[in-house]
C-alpha cells in the first residue's frame, strides 16, 4: 500500500491515540469524535483489516475492561508510524504557504 | 436475549470473515449491550438490525480482501518453490502439457468426425431409408440404396410420421460429361433429387427459389464452385448444360457448395423429374431395382422406432409377394451415416470403421492424460516430502488440515492452468501440421467458444483436483511436532512408498513401450500385406457410356498399347481395390455348395495390367474364342476353399444360376482386394460377354511404365479426343486413390503411433522426474560417505545396486501384463505379426538407461560437490 486512504489515515491515528485501548469500538467511537460521523462496525473493519493484513497493525486479542468477551487490540507497527510520518510530512509540505484569500462581499 | 436478537446473531456468526470471527462478534455483543442500557430492547433490536445491515458491504470486502492476500501468499509460496525446483516443474507442466495436447487434439478429431451433416438444422429427424436382404446360405446384404416406389408411399401412407421425402439418383457415382460450349468435364458429384430435398436439407441459394427450382424436368440447380468452373464470370441463370451428349439441362439456381463435413457432396442437382423422360423410367417404377437414396424428413414428435415398426406391415401392403422373402427395410439417422454407416452402395466412402476407431482413440487420449496425471501425483508426493518442513510450520502458525488441503489443490491447480494454457498454444501451433498429417481440417473453432472455455475450465479444475487431492491428503497428514524435529524420516527414505511409486511408475513405462512398439509393427505389418497387386503406375480411365467401352475398344487399346511407355490396358466392370460385385457360384453337379463370391468382370489383357500371377493354367486368351463365354480365373484361396490344389483346380466345372457352367482355365495369386482388416477371399474373374460390353465396360485401366508419365497422359488424351470427342477424358492414379480411399486407417496409424510415442515419452518424463528426486534426498547420504572415503564409483555403483533390483521387479510385474494385452488385441487382426521377445527386452533396456540416466547425473552432481555444502546443518 504505497499510499494510505483517508479512513485508512484516520483508523491509524485513532489507533497511536487510544494508546492500549484500541479496538474496533473505541476506534469507532474516536473516529466519530474526530469527524462527527458514526460509522458502521463493517465499514471501519474493511479498512482496518487491510491495514492489519499489510503490516501496518498488528494485533493480540485481549478481554475488554468493561466485559469480559476477548477481542482484538491493535496497536501501531514501526511499518505504520512510518507511513504516517511520510504522510505527515507530505500533507505540510503540499499546505505550506497556504492563506485562505479573503473573499470581498 | 430475545428471539429475534438470537436469529441477529446466529446470522451475524456466519456472516463474519472466518479469520477474525471471535473478536468481531465480541465487539458487535458489547456495542448491542452497551446499547440495551441506553435504550429500550425495541430500539436496540431496531439499532442491531441496522448495524449489520450496515456492515454487510464492509464485511464482505474485508473477506474479499483476505481471501485475495491469502491466494497471493499462496500463489508466491508456489511459484517460489516452482523456481526453486526447476526439474521438477519443467517436467511436471511439460508433461501435462503433452497429456492435455493429445487430449485436446483427439477431442477434436472426435469432434469433427462426430459433426458431420449436423449443419441442417432438421439434421436430428432426418434419416436415411435403407433395406438389408438375407440372401442364400445366410448371407445378408445392407444395401444404402432402396426401390423408388417407396418414397412415395411411405409420404402417402404415413402422413402423421412421414413429413417430407426426397430420392437422390447419382447414377452409382459414375459421372455424367456435362459440355457447356467448348468446355466439357466428367462431373461425378451430379444428382438426380426431388424439388422437395430444399425442404429436407439446408441448402443456402444464392439465385434461384428454394420452392420451386426443381419442379420442372430439366431444371437444375448447381453450386457456386460448379458455377464458376462452366461459367465464369458469366451470370450462370438461364444458361443450360449438355448432358451426356444426349439432352440439356436448364439452370434454376445456384447454392453454395456443402461444407466438408457432409456425407454427399453434389455439385448439380437435376430434377427427379426429368429421370421419367429417359430410359430409366422402367427403373422407377417396380419394387425389385435398389435405384435410388431415399432421406425422409420425420415429424417433430415422432420416432424412428414408430415407422421401423411399421414396415412389415407396409412391405404386405405394397411390395409383390415374390419379393417379400428376407427383405426389410429400416432408418438410419442421418447424423450417424459418416461413422458408422458401411452399407453397399454407399454414396461417398465414409470413414467405415469410424466409430471403433473413435473409440480406440478416445481410449489413447484418455490412457495419455491418465499416464500424465499419474506422473503428476508420483512426482508430487515425492517432492512434498521434501516441503514437509514448511508443512509443519503452516500447522504450528494454526493453519488447518482442510486449509493446507485446499493450499496444495490449489498449487496443483496453478500448475495444471498454466499446464492448460501451455498445451492451448502449443495445440494452436500444431494444427496445421496435424491437419497436413491426418488430412483433416480441424481447429478450435469447432466448437463455440463459450463451450470451450466452459469446458477447458472444467477439464482444468477436474485435473487440478485429480492429480491433487491425493499428495494434499498424503502430506497434510503429518504431524507438526515430528516434521519439524532433525529426527523426522520421510516416508520417501523409509522406503516402501518410495519403492511402490518407482515400481509403478516403472510398470508403466515398460507396459507403454512394449505395447506401442507392438502396435507400430502390427501396423506396419499389414500395410505392407495389403498391397499384393502392382497398384503404381496404373491410371483409371473412366469410359462408361463412351464409344470407348463399346465399338472403338479393341482400336483405342491398339492404339494406345502402342506406345512403348504403356505396358496395357484392360477394361473392367468395378475397379480393383474399391469395389466388387458378389455373384452365386457352386461346383457342378454340387448345388448345395453355393455361396456368393466376390466377382470381377474385366476385359482381356486384366492378369497383365494388374501384375498378377497365373500359378496354374492360363491366362485368357483371343485365342479361344470360348473364353468370351465359359472361362474363368480362380485365386489362391478360392481353389483352397474348394478343396483343390492349383493344379487340379485348372478345368474343373462351377455352375452359375444365371449363366450355366463355367469353366476354370487358371489359378492366380491371391491379392487383397478389400480392407486391411479383412482376410483374402475367393474370387471369381470372368471376361465380360461379348454383347454385354457396351453396359459393362466401365473403366479402363492403363498399366504405364514410364518416367515422363505427363506426357504419356498427354497422349492418352490425345488418342482418346479421336475416338470420343464427345466425351471428357477423365483419369485419376490408382495408388492415389487407394491411398486416399484407406485414408482413415492410414491416418488412424499415423495418428495412433504418434501418440503412443508420446505416451512413451511421458512414461520416460515420470520415471526421470522420480528418480531425480530420490536420488536428491540421498544427497546427504552420499555426502557423508564421502567424507568418510568411499570414491565416487562406489557411491554409484551402491545407488544404482538398489535401482536395479527395482527395475528388474517391475519389468517382471509388465511382461505377463504386456503380453496378455498384446495378444488380446492382436486378435482383431486377420494378419497379425507374433508377438516378439525382443521388444520386450528393448522395454527392459529402454527403463533401465532412462533409469540410469538421471541416477548418474543426480548422483555424480552430489558426488563432485564439496560434502560441507549438503552437511553445513546438520
Amino acid at each position: 500500500m504505497p499510499e494510505l486512504t483517508r479512513k485508512e489515515e484516520q483508523i491509524l491515528l485513532a489507533v497511536h491515540f487510544l494508546q492500549n485501548d484500541a479496538y474496533l469500538i473505541t476506534i469507532r467511537d474516536r473516529i466519530k469524535q474526530m469527524t462527527g460521523t458514526e460509522y458502521a462496525v463493517g465499514t471501519i473493519y474493511a479498512p482496518l483489516n487491510r491495514l492489519h493484513i499489510n503490516g501496518y497493525l498488528d494485533s493480540y486479542m485481549k478481554e475488554t475492561k468493561e466485559s469480559n468477551k476477548p477481542v482484538r487490540y491493535y496497536r501501531v507497527t514501526k511499518q505504520g508510524y512510518e507511513a504516517l510520518a511520510e504522510l505527515k510530512k507530505l500533507t505540510e509540505e503540499m499546505w505550506e504557504g497556504f492563506v485562505t484569500p479573503v473573499f470581498e462581499a | 436475549m430475545t428471539k429475534n436478537t438470537q436469529v441477529a446473531f446466529f446470522m451475524l456468526r456466519h456472516v463474519l470473515p472466518r479469520h477474525d470471527r471471535d473478536s468481531l462478534y465480541n465487539n458487535f455483543e458489547i456495542l448491542y449491550e452497551n446499547k440495551l442500557q441506553e435504550k429500550s430492547r425495541f430500539l436496540a433490536q431496531f439499532w442491531l438490525w441496522g448495524q449489520i445491515l450496515r456492515s454487510l458491504p464492509g464485511l464482505i470486502s474485508a473477506i474479499i480482501y483476505w481471501r485475495y492476500t491469502m491466494f497471493k501468499n499462496y500463489l508466491k509460496t508456489t511459484l517460489r518453490n516452482m523456481a526453486r525446483n526447476k526439474l521438477y516443474s519443467i517436467l511436471n507442466i511439460s508433461g501435462l502439457s503433452i497429456g492435455l495436447v493429445c487430449f485436446i487434439l483427439i477431442g477434436l478429431y472426435i469432434i469433427h468426425e462426430k459433426s458431420y451433416d449436423r449443419f441442417h438444422k432438421n439434421a436430428r429427424n432426418i434419416y436415411r431409408v435403407v433395406k438389408k436382404s438375407n440372401l442364400e446360405n445366410g448371407v445378408v446384404r445392407n444395401s444404402a440404396t432402396v426401390p423408388s416406389l417407396l418414397a412415395l408411399s411411405l409420404k402417402m401412407e404415413y402422413p402423421g410420421i412421414v413429413n417430407d421425402v426426397v430420392r437422390f439418383w447419382h447414377y452409382w457415382g459414375l459421372g455424367f460429361n456435362i459440355q457447356y460450349k467448348d468446355n466439357i468435364f466428367k462431373e461425378v458429384n451430379f444428382a438426380f433429387a426431388d424439388s422437395t430435398v430444399f425442404n429436407v436439407f439446408d441448402f443456402e441459394f444464392l439465385i434461384g427459389n428454394p420452392e420451386d427450382a426443381l419442379n420442372a424436368p430439366y431444371s437444375v440447380v448447381i453450386t457456386e464452385s460448379a458455377a464458376t468452373k462452366y461459367f465464369g464470370n458469366e451470370n450462370p441463370i438461364g444458361k443450360s448444360l449438355r448432358i451426356n451428349d444426349g439432352y440439356e439441362v436448364h439452370l434454376t439456381g445456384v447454392v453454395k457448395d456443402l461444407p466438408r463435413r457432409s456425407h454427399f457432396h453434389f455439385d448439380f442437382l437435376t430434377a427427379f423429374s426429368t429421370l421419367y423422360q429417359m430410359p430409366w423410367r422402367g427403373y422407377l417404377e417396380n419394387w425389385r431395382e435398389d435405384f435410388c437414396y431415399i432421406y425422409i424428413l420425420l415429424n417433430d414428435n415422432v420416432s424412428a422406432e414408430m415407422l421401423n415398426e411399421k414396415f412389415p406391415t407396409f412391405i404386405q401392403k405394397y411390395i409383390p409377394s415374390e419379393l417379400h422373402a428376407g427383405n426389410s427395410f429400416f432408418l438410419q439417422q442421418l447424423v450417424d451415416i459418416h461413422l458408422k454407416s458401411n452399407l453397399e452402395d454407399e454414396i461417398e466412402i465414409g470413414s467405415q470403421t469410424g466409430y471403433v476407431q473413435i473409440y480406440i482413440l478416445f481410449s489413447i487420449a484418455l490412457f495419455i492424460l491418465i499416464i500424465a496425471i499419474i506422473n503428476y501425483i508420483n512426482m508430487t508426493t515425492a517432492y512434498y516430502s521434501i516441503r514437509v518442513k514448511e508443512i509443519g510450520v503452516r500447522k504450528v502458525l494454526g493453519s488447518q488440515r482442510i486449509q493446507l488441503v485446499f493450499q496444495f489443490i490449489g498449487e496443483s491447480a496453478i500448475l495444471c492452468f498454466i499446464a492448460l494454457l501451455l498445451s492451448l498454444v502449443v495445440v494452436k501451433a500444431i494444427l496445421p501440421i496435424f491437419n497436413a498429417v491426418i488430412g483433416k481440417n480441424l481447429s478450435l473453432s469447432l466448437i463455440n467458444p463459450v463451450q470451450l472455455f466452459v469446458s477447458l475450465l472444467g477439464l482444468g479444475i477436474l485435473i487440478s483436483f485429480i492429480s491433487g487431492i491425493y499428495p494434499a491428503f498424503y502430506i497434510s497428514g503429518f504431524q507438526p511436532i515430528e516434521v519439524l524435529s532433525s529426527l523426522f524420516k520421510t516416508d520417501m527414505k523409509k522406503g516402501l512408498g518410495r519403492k511402490t511409486l518407482v515400481v509403478s511408475q516403472l510398470i508403466i513405462a515398460s507396459l507403454l513401450i512394449i505395447g506401442s512398439l507392438m502396435i507400430s509393427r502390427q501396423f506396419d505389418y499389414i500395410h505392407k500385406y495389403n498391397v499384393q497387386f502392382d497398384k503404381d503406375n496404373i491410371i483409371i480411365l473412366s469410359v462408361n457410356m463412351t464409344p470407348i467401352a463399346h465399338d472403338h475398344y479393341d482400336a483405342f487399346v491398339n492404339k494406345i498399347t502402342e506406345n512403348p511407355a504403356i505396358v496395357n490396358a484392360t477394361g473392367m466392370r468395378t475397379v480393383v481395390g474399391f469395389e466388387h460385385i458378389k455373384e452365386p457360384f457352386s461346383i457342378k453337379g454340387n448345388p448345395a455348395s453355393q455361396q456368393m463370391m466376390p466377382f470381377y468382370l474385366v476385359r482381356h489383357n486384366f492378369v497383365g495390367t494388374f501384375g498378377v500371377e497365373v500359378l496354374a493354367g492360363r491366362d485368357f486368351s483371343r485365342k479361344f474364342s470360348t473364353d468370351e463365354i465359359e472361362a474363368i480365373l480362380i485365386n489362391q484361396t478360392m481353389a483352397k476353399q474348394l478343396g483343390w490344389s492349383e493344379e487340379e483346380a485348372v478345368g474343373k466345372m462351377l455352375t452359375h444360376p444365371g449363366w450355366g457352367e463355367l469353366k476354370v482355365i487358371g489359378v492366380i495369386s491371391d491379392f487383397n482386394f478389400e480392407s486391411l482388416h479383412s482376410t483374402i477371399k475367393p474370387l471369381v474373374i470372368k471376361l465380360i460377354w461379348p454383347w454385354r460390353q457396351a453396359p459393362l465396360t466401365d473403366y479402363l485401366a492403363v498399366r504405364m511404365n514410364t518416367k515422363d508419365i505427363k506426357n504419356t497422359i498427354q497422349f492418352i488424351g490425345n488418342t482418346w479426343k479421336q475416338f470420343a470427342p464427345n466425351s471428357a477424358f477423365d483419369y485419376y492414379f490408382l495408388n492415389k486413390k487407394l491411398d486416399q480411399f484407406y485414408r482413415t486407417e492410414a491416418t488412424f496409424s499415423k495418428a495412433s503411433s504418434l501418440f503412443t510415442i508420446l505416451a512413451i515419452v511421458l512414461a520416460c518424463f515420470g520415471l526421470l522426474g522420480l528418480i531425480s528426486f530420490i536420488t536428491e534426498t540421498k544427497t546427504k547420504e552420499i555426502a557423508l560417505r564421502k567424507v568418510l572415503g568411499a570414491s565416487v564409483a562406489k557411491i554409484i555403483g551402491l545407488i544404482l545396486r538398489e535401482f536395479i533390483f527395482l527395475i528388474v521387479i517391475a519389468n517382471l510385474i509388465a511382461y505377463p501384463i504386456a503380453y496378455f494385452a498384446v495378444n488380446i488385441w492382436l486378435q482383431n487382426f486377420a494378419y497379425r505379426i507374433q508377438v516378439s521377445f525382443w521388444i520386450f527386452a528393448l522395454a527392459t533396456v529402454f527403463t533401465f538407461f532412462t533409469s540410469f540416466l538421471a541416477i548418474m547425473f543426480h548422483t555424480l552432481k552430489a558426488a563432485y560437490t564439496n560434502p560441507v555444502d549438503y552437511l553445513r546443518y546438520e
